[in-house]
């Protein structure tokens, strides 16, 4: 029997892939194939088994299921769906979705005007004529920078304003806080910086008093300007009264004694005025200055001072 | 007309055990059929078809597309099927095997040529790898398309088709 290589028999009974269909060509038989075919077409399986035979195999299922059942009728177990068929993954994945949004949303549009590992005092390289760094440079680099991300971010920048320049520059504007707890010796110049600081701080008395009981330990020029601030213009007398204290070690300094002066024609308390008087005239001064000082009292009319000041001059 | 497979199945989920009785008497052949061809034990077949339809109850919440239980039965029994021929450690020759007459009903010569032809499929199917067995057992006693057999094997239907092209032409190599 001759093979049409392009006619197989095989080719029409499975439909063979086309590379398949070339060797199925080469087939030698092809008809002993078809003829198991064939075979197997006409195997008319018979019941091998009568119905009986299954009903009893049906009954004992049944009853094994009778006795062991899985499926309640109140309790009806739900299909087994492909998890991310059932609704809660829907919801988490929105939920989910939602979260990444408005995290990325944040990141992009709440971005601070710096980079927060940028810190003006210390990339600018700042540095007082003397060589020395500030105290804000010092607490900058007292602490870690820079930060590592965003929540641990040690500022808080406030009033920021971003403006281009005509250089292909950007001028930022920002206030820049943050809290820092430290403990340092008592002359170093943070310290200095946060006693002048907790002078000029009118919220917390405690402050005020604490920083010039420690004021004589570190006095400094910036110190001793704001002790002079502090003895003038504190609204309490505690304060100014204690600042002077302070002060009146360095009456030769001319500007101490002036700022006594000062103190003696308008300080509104009495006790200032006094005290005043009495570290003025404990310096021992020139017979000119003690004339200008009786000058200043009777223009203005300041009895009691006028009264301690002949009490001194009989001393 | 007919139920549905999909409506039995979630009867039976929701506590209908007439309703997976329906199951059993629709599939009770097929499953037997396959059970006895593919694991070549032809006494026992019924009792892979009881064990068959035991797990199937016990699975049937797994059943992910209740639509495919007929392929998802088959499959099962296949995998029981081949356990029972794994068990069988001393009847791995078909020739051997107790083939089922089959001759009830037919009467004299008739008879003989049939179950000498019923012989002689059984052992032809006995050469075939177990998986192949069953392609040709879905397609020439189930009468499955070869999409549905594609479907059961979880294959494509060009494997099926070579699959089956191979099967008969070893089975023609050895009749």
């Amino acid at each position: 029997m001759t093979h049409d290589p392009k006619d197989s028999p095989l080719d029409a009974l499975f439909e063979p892939p086309e590379s398949e269909r070339a060797l199925w060509r080469e087939e030698q038989s092809p008809e002993a194939v078809l003829a198991i075919h064939q075979k197997f077409l006409e195997a008319e399986l018979p019941d091998t088994v009568h119905e009986e035979r299954f009903d009893t195999m049906r009954a004992a299922v049944l009853r094994d299921i009778h006795n062991n059942p899985k499926y309640g009728e109140t309790g009806v177990v739900p299909a087994k769906v492909v998890f991310y068929r059932r609704p809660w993954f829907a919801v988490l994945a929105a939920a989910a979705s939602l979260f990444i949004g408005l995290l990325l949303g944040s990141r992009l549009w709440n971005q601070p005007a710096v980079p927060i590992w940028y810190n003006p005092m210390v990339d600018n390289g700042q540095t007082r004529p003397d060589g020395s760094r500030s105290a804000v440079n010092q607490m900058v680099a007292a602490l870690d920078q820079p930060a590592a991300d965003l929540s641990s971010l040690p500022y808080v920048y406030d009033n920021i304003a971003i403006a281009p320049t005509s250089d292909n520059q950007v001028h930022l504007s920002f206030d820049v806080a943050t809290h820092v707890s430290m403990v340092r010796p008592a002359d170093d110049p943070l310290v200095r910086e946060m006693l002048v600081n907790a002078l000029m701080e009118d919220h917390s008395l405690n402050n005020r008093l604490s920083a010039i009981q420690l004021s004589d330990q570190v006095m400094s020029p910036e110190i001793k300007k704001a002790l002079l601030i502090a003895m003038r213009d504190d609204s309490e007398l505690s304060v100014r009264l204690k600042a002077m204290a302070k002060l009146a070690g360095q009456m030769k300094d001319p500007e101490v004694s002036q700022a006594f002066m000062a103190v003696l024609k308008e300080d509104e308390s009495v006790q200032m005025r006094l005290d005043a008087l009495d570290y003025l005239m404990g310096a021992n001064p020139e017979q000119s200055e003690i004339d200008a000082l009786e000058k200043t009292l009777r223009e203005r009319g300041d009895a009691p001072l006028l009264m301690r000041v002949n009490r001194w001059e009989r001393h | 007309m007919e139920i549905q497979d999909e409506h039995l199945v979630n009867a039976v989920r929701s506590g209908s055990v007439d309703a997976f009785d329906l199951l059993m008497r629709r599939y009770q052949r097929t499953v037997h059929q396959i059970a006895c061809n593919v694991s070549g034990d032809y006494e026992n077949g019924l009792d892979i078809t009881q064990t068959v339809f035991l797990k199937a109850y016990q699975k049937l919440d797994s059943l992910a597309e209740p639509a495919r239980f007929k392929a998802w039965l088959i499959r099962m029994t296949y995998h029981e099927a081949i356990d029972g021929l794994r068990r069988r450690r001393d009847s791995e020759c078909f020739d051997e095997q107790v083939h089922p007459a089959g001759d009830e009903g037919l009467d004299g010569e008739s008879a003989l040529q049939h179950s000498l032809h019923q012989e002689q499929v059984h052992r032809l199917l006995g050469v075939l790898h177990p998986k192949h067995r069953l392609a040709v057992v879905l397609k020439y006693f189930e009468g499955c398309s070869i999409r549905d057999i594609a479907g059961t094997l979880e294959c494509s239907e060009p494997v099926v088709k070579n699959i089956l092209y191979r099967s008969l032409k070893r089975m023609a190599a050895k009749a």
